[in-house]
């Protein structure tokens, strides 16, 4: 019995220096061809070529242009990269767009000019360069078509069947699951693919985490109580709030705050 | 050397050697996957080797666990077959020190359980290696989608969604809570009309259609178009689960017959 008892006590070591070791090597070999950021993942393939899965899980294969499509893709859907025209459903998105200089590519919104704030934006819709294809829940085929968008980014999944029929590739922006600070941030790094702007994405996640970290000691330095906070929206008699998985909860943390809905986990 | 090789793997030792080993990894499991579900999720979708070259050999540290999961199964596998295969062989050679047949045939219910359990993580490992995953296949009303390589078309009949309409439960006023959508396939000039639901997938031509997502989720504002979100799966480990799972009714059967039945005697 006592040397079962060795043999086991060897094994669960062994084990468990190779989980350690293993854990150091992931820290020294940080960017791989293979990149997970939340749900969505990059992968690296030959002659600049990526394979990206969106929000729901789809494949979408990015293909410089002027470049034949790699063998063994015949169901995904191409990209030409970089894009050159797209639509986006979401403020945000057009927010990241900025971030990461590729705003000029702004095609088509689903918002009206009072809705925006961002000057190219507003200066896009005034002039005509930008096309206000109406409300995301009613969109207009027809002039979404009509500005002929190599790209739509969406959280709609029911918008993805019609686009498909309309040859227009789809990026699902949203995931099942609550988006994490370090997802939301890194998110750019996803959007930056597309533009061959990786590198002004790394730059401005420097520069995010750069200020959350000085906000955080600067916060660190009030003494006080933590006030309770909650985030969310009201929508018609309804309040939808972000679980305590979500980044917007992680951002109350960090500035000081108590999160109320920390124990729930979920979606936005 | 070979029988040596045999009797060491249908050993007992070896079995409580490989559980308490099981044990310790799945603590190491336990602690790995907390937050990091998402990393395991995509092994639904993406298959064993697949997920392996990605997920698996970026993120050492979080799944070497599932990597040792696999060799102490595989080794529990090889114990549970050689120390069955060993009780069975004895069973058929005293089998005449048995007072009737019946007696000896409820004796293998254990065995059959044993050889049930290693057909069903057979299945597993098949599924986990050849199963193809379509993690999304989206059909709205009114509009024909081909199903990925393969040469079949679907498209959504209807979707009936229940709102909840009760005063009993504020929160979930207007709340979708159950939907039923009626899927058209089309394949070799045929057609089926299929029912989907929560929980209650269906099969078609060697494929089972999943229902992942569904909309309008609220009778009331915040409005979206009617649409189902399918994961259509090819398996071929679902007939292995069902061989397995059938085989081990049929050994816990034949258990309780002897444990009840017999004892009462």
């Amino acid at each position: 019995m006592k040397a079962i008892y060795y043999k086991f006590v060897c094994f669960s070591g062994i084990f468990l220096i190779v989980c350690f070791l293993a854990a150091g090597c992931q820290q020294k070999t940080r960017r791989h061809s293979f990149e997970k950021i939340g749900d969505f993942s990059i992968r690296i393939l030959p002659n600049n070529c990526k394979e990206l899965r969106d929000g729901l899980g789809r494949v979408l294969l990015l293909v410089p242009r002027g470049q034949a499509i790699p063998k063994g893709y015949a169901s995904a859907k191409v990209v030409r990269i970089p894009v050159r025209r797209v639509v986006a459903y979401s403020g945000y998105m057009v927010s990241l767009l900025r971030a990461i200089h590729a705003i000029d590519s702004l095609v088509g919104v689903t918002h009206v000019q009072d809705y925006w704030l961002i000057p190219e934006v507003r200066e896009g819709l005034e002039k005509g360069r930008i096309s206000y294809v109406g409300e995301s829940a009613i969109v207009d085929f027809e002039k979404l078509k009509a500005v002929r968008p190599e790209l739509v980014f969406t959280w709609d999944a029911s918008l993805v069947p019609k686009l498909e029929e309309l040859h227009i590739p789809v990026v699902i922006t949203i995931t099942g699951e609550a988006m994490n600070l370090d997802t939301r941030l890194n998110f750019v790094r996803f959007v930056a693919q597309f533009f061959g702007k990786e590198k002004l994405a790394d730059e401005y996640v420097k520069r995010v985490r750069s200020t959350i970290a000085r906000i955080k000691k600067i916060v660190l330095k009030k003494h006080g109580t933590r006030p309770k906070v909650i985030w969310g929206d009201i929508y018609e008699k309804r309040v939808l709030v972000e679980p305590g998985n979500s980044w917007a909860a992680q951002m109350v943390k960090l500035a000081g705050g108590k999160y109320l809905f920390d124990d729930i986990r979920g979606s936005s | 050397m070979k029988r040596d090789i045999w009797h060491k793997l249908g050993s007992t030792k070896l079995s409580i050697v490989v559980l308490v080993l099981l044990v310790v990894n799945l603590t190491v499991g336990y602690v790995m996957l907390n937050g990091n579900e998402s990393i395991f999720t995509a092994l639904n979708n993406l298959g064993l080797i697949e997920w392996t070259r990605t997920y698996g050999l970026t993120f050492p540290a979080y799944t070497v666990w599932l990597f040792g999961f696999m060799i102490i199964l595989v080794i529990l596998t090889l114990n549970t077959f050689v120390c069955t295969t060993n009780r069975v062989v004895s069973l058929i050679r005293y089998r005449h020190t048995f007072t009737s047949r019946i007696r000896l045939l409820l004796r293998f219910s254990v065995h059959i359980m044993h050889y049930a359990l290693i057909i069903i993580l057979a299945g597993y490992l098949v599924s986990y290696l050849f199963a193809c995953t379509c993690p999304s296949l989206i059909l709205i009303p009114g509009q024909v989608v081909p199903v990925p390589d393969t040469d079949i078309k679907a498209g959504l009949e209807s979707v009936n969604v229940k709102f909840y309409e009760g005063n009993r439960l504020a929160f979930l006023k207007d709340r979708a809570y159950d939907v039923c959508a009626c899927v058209k396939l089309f394949s070799d000039g045929k057609t089926a009309i299929k029912k989907v639901g929560l929980n209650t997938p269906f099969r078609y031509r060697g494929l089972s259609f999943h229902l992942k997502d569904f909309g309008p989720k609220y009778g009331k504002g915040l409005k979206t178009r009617p649409f189902i979100n399918l994961i259509v799966k090819n398996d071929p480990g679902v007939k292995l689960y069902f061989a397995g799972t059938s085989l081990f009714v049929v050994g816990l059967v034949m258990y309780l017959y002897q444990w009840v039945l017999l004892k009462i005697r």
